[in-house]
């Protein structure tokens, strides 16, 4: 498990919207599922404020967010000490519903439709999902590092539309009207924290600072957006000029850390004289974000309280914006330092999010693929591309995968993981690949294994020139002991001796050619094992009187299928199997010789109860001259293994010291 | 007990018939072994003055039975024998007279008899 220290720029505790704080660590929480990771958050004074570890609780992380987010939305109800029925606000999953009130002053919250209002911008849910999925934020929308001129005219055409709106209601005071305005507001901030949504181009939607004055008779104010240096003003209104004047002292204002009190009386002061009249003002300042809303004539309890209400919701956003950009900075670090690359994208298989070693990679390869491009950009090889697709379209997973990949003479290895991005009613918004480089581990491994065949075929090569060096000494030998011609040797026997050891070179050498490609002339047919064996232990039967074995045979009684091999081969090798198993038990012991099907395939059992073969010499018993008898070639097994090979068979050898040796060979059963 | 003058160990048989057909020249009695741990009682049985041990024996490798006949304090000259080009371990070996060196195979069964003829001191035959 990797653990993530991170020191976020922005202190979570701080963010007085308990919402957007709970959605952060489902946020996190969910991040630390799908990478497995522990992400640890400190302060900047080192103290530990949260701590998310996996494997995921995603059972109790729905009950304490939604539990939470329900509570607050109750707590708001009850502060309205008014009837509202039929009021349509969204809950805080971000969904729309209706509020109906009980007998004892509760009210019941009722789903509903979604209809498009005035901020249209949250997407229709079904009621469903409601239970609240644990899902990442929506990447997709995030907003462009800098605002262009054209979207911050387009946003403030788009507030300017809501505000204009809130003028009729003022002018006609009409509460229910109002309130509803203010719960459109409502809704766009619940939207930014609720469970469902993280939208953040709601949060642009509204202003990074608003200053409002609302007349008795008409309705004037300014919108101004900051983003990144970048300044919009938008006035509008009965009175521009006294507007823009406020406008500017705002802004002028602004730019000092805490105006306060004195921001506050000056604007009351400007429109009194102005407009001749009283006017009472709401104020909101926090880290930066300033709202305020003039009420000239005050015209009743109940719009005061509104405008309240619609302060509240204003500084609320205002806070949201500018926290979320912080928000928005401290995940992308905590992707940024995660060691594998990351790709979210969408459920078209965009590109929505690319982590640093994500990017990395593909500039490594020469390759600067967009977000928002498809996936294929990323050229990571037609499996990966495959399962992103799959994912996001049908919510398939794919865990600890493996693939290859060449393009044009530069391979990739990569392990990959890719999760969708799955709501609650099964629909896939996206998926997350998440993935590590293995090509070098990969070419090192393979590096390796070519060294140790080498060294193996180096090993076999020594013993060769071992094998043949006895008969070759023997006959160099007899030739020399020849020219001495010194009794008591006869001439005839040394010469015989000289034809024997070259008869052994050259067999040896047949031998060591047969494993390479034994079986060269032979036609493999179908052979009845059952025959075979019955032949063989004829022979076996004398071998065993000899050695005080007892041979013990299991052959069922009915006829089993026919394998595909050469029979003489196959008696050879049987031979040899049982010849080493009754040399092992060189003081007398017991041979148990079995034939069984199993599947599609027929195997002979070999087991004795001799002292059995060190596990260190196991694995070394298949191969060329090893051998650990006196005298022995080390072909046999080579040779067996290398016959039942060509026959599409196998060779098993289990052995335990003190037990005894099982030797297991199988062949696959002729086709029909 | 016939007195044994050279005890051979080697799994090969036709090298062991090698040695008796000329050690037989020099007139030395020689017992041949093809296995270490009986090869390993003879030497001990008969103390002889050479020892000929092939390196790559079964269970028990050559330098295994020469270090043996040295923890069973018999002074016998060694003469190791390979088919592999091997080294004897001069850290090991080095400081030890009796041990004459490697023969490796195929060899000179003349110059072999002079070595021989040397260690025990009589004339070839």
């Amino acid at each position: 498990m990797t653990t993530l220290y991170y020191f976020p720029d922005q202190n979570i505790k701080d963010c007085p919207n308990k919402h957007f704080t709970r959605r952060w660590t489902v946020f996190q929480k969910s991040l630390a599922s799908i990478l497995k990771v522990a992400i640890v958050w400190f302060d900047p004074h080192g103290e530990v404020v949260s701590l998310q570890e996996p494997p995921d609780p995603a059972g109790h992380l729905r009950q304490t967010g939604a539990a939470e987010a329900y509570r607050e939305i109750f707590r708001r109800i009850s502060r309205e000490h008014r009837d509202l029925s039929g009021i349509k606000t969204v809950d805080p999953l971000g969904f729309p519903i209706s509020l109906i009130r009980l007998d004892d002053g509760g009210y019941l919250l009722m789903g509903e439709p979604f209809r498009s209002g005035a901020l249209g911008a949250v997407p229709v849910p079904p009621a469903k999902m409601r239970a609240a999925e644990v899902s990442a934020p929506e990447y997709g929308r995030l907003p462009q590092p800098v605002l262009t001129p054209e979207v911050i005219e387009e946003r403030l055409s788009h507030t300017a539309g809501l505000f204009n709106k809130l003028r009729r209601y003022f002018v006609r005071p009409n509460l229910p009207e109002l309130l509803s305005a203010v719960g459109r507001l409502e809704q766009l901030i619940i939207s930014v924290c609720g469970q469902g949504y993280f939208n953040s181009r709601a949060v642009f939607e509204l202003i990074t600072s608003c200053l409002m004055l609302i007349a008795g008779s008409g309705c004037a104010f300014t919108f101004i957006y900051e983003y990144q240096g970048q300044i919009a003003t938008l006035c509008c209104g009965e009175q521009p000029e006294l507007v823009q004047g406020l406008a500017d002292e705002w802004n002028r204002l602004g730019q000092e850390r805490d105006p306060g009190k004195r921001f506050a009386d000056l604007i009351s002061r400007r429109a009194e004289d102005k407009l001749k009249t009283a006017v009472e003002g709401i104020l909101y300042q926090n880290n930066g974000a300033s709202v305020y809303l003039g009420l000239v004539g005050a015209e009743g309890a109940h719009l005061r309280e509104a405008l309240g209400a619609l302060v509240d919701c204003a500084a609320a956003a205002l806070e949201l914006s500018s926290f979320w950009a912080g928000c928005q900075e401290s995940w992308k670090k905590v992707f940024g330092a995660i060691r594998q690359g990351i790709i979210v994208v969408d459920n078209r298989g965009a590109i929505l999010i690319m982590n640093s070693a994500a990017k990395k990679l593909c500039k490594e390869r020469g390759i600067a693929p967009a977000l928002g491009r498809p996936v294929k950009g990323c050229r990571l090889g037609p499996q990966i591309e495959e399962a992103l697709l799959g994912a996001a379209g049908s919510g398939c997973s794919f865990r600890s995968k493996r693939s290859s990949f060449d393009e044009s003479g530069a391979p990739l290895c990569l392990c990959w993981d890719v999760f969708p991005l799955l709501r609650d009613d099964g629909q896939s918004n996206g998926a997350v690949l998440v993935y590590e480089d293995i090509t070098v581990t990969v070419q090192l491994k393979e590096e390796i294994r070519k060294w140790e065949r080498l060294a193996t075929a180096g090993e076999i090569a020594a013993s060769l020139a071992h094998e043949v060096r006895n008969p070759l000494a023997t006959a160099k030998a007899a030739i020399q002991l020849l020219r001495m011609d010194k009794a008591p040797l006869k001439r005839e026997e040394l010469l015989e001796k000289l034809d024997l050891e070259l008869d052994r070179t050259n067999s040896i050498l047949t031998n060591f050619l047969n494993i390479s490609k034994p079986m060269q002339d032979e036609k493999l047919e179908p052979v009845l094992l059952k025959e075979t064996l019955q032949e063989l232990l004829f022979f076996l039967n004398g071998e065993a009187v000899l050695n005080e074995i007892d041979l013990v045979v299991r052959i069922p009684p009915e006829e089993l299928p026919a394998v595909l091999g050469s029979a003489n081969s196959i008696k050879q090798v049987c031979l040899n199997i049982a010849l080493n198993a009754i040399e092992a038990m060189s003081g007398g012991g017991r041979l148990t010789i079995s034939l069984f099907q199993r599947k599609k395939r027929v195997h002979i059992r070999f087991e004795d109860n001799g002292p059995g073969i060190p596990a260190e010499n196991l694995e070394a018993l298949t191969r060329p001259f090893f051998t650990t008898k006196p005298g022995g070639t080390g072909l046999g097994l080579a040779i067996s293994t290398a016959i039942l090979k060509s026959m599409g068979g196998n060779l098993n050898i289990e052995s335990n010291v003190g037990e005894g040796t099982a030797v297991e060979l199988s062949l696959p059963i002729a086709d029909q | 007990m016939k007195q044994i003058d050279v005890v051979v160990i080697d799994d090969n048989e036709g090298i062991c018939w090698v040695f008796r057909q000329a050690l037989a020249l020099c007139k030395l009695n020689c017992l041949t072994l093809s296995d270490g741990t009986q090869g390993l009682e003879q030497v001990i049985r008969h103390r002889p003055g050479l020892v000929i041990i092939d390196i790559k024996l079964g269970a028990m490798n050559g330098f295994e039975v020469a270090r043996r006949i040295r923890q069973n304090n018999i002074d016998a000259k060694i003469l190791f024998v390979t088919g592999y080009s091997e080294a004897i371990a001069a850290e090991e070996w080095g400081g030890d007279k009796n041990i004459l060196g490697v023969l490796e195979k195929p060899f000179n069964v003349e110059e072999f008899l002079e070595m021989v003829a040397e260690i025990f001191d009589r004339p070839l035959c």
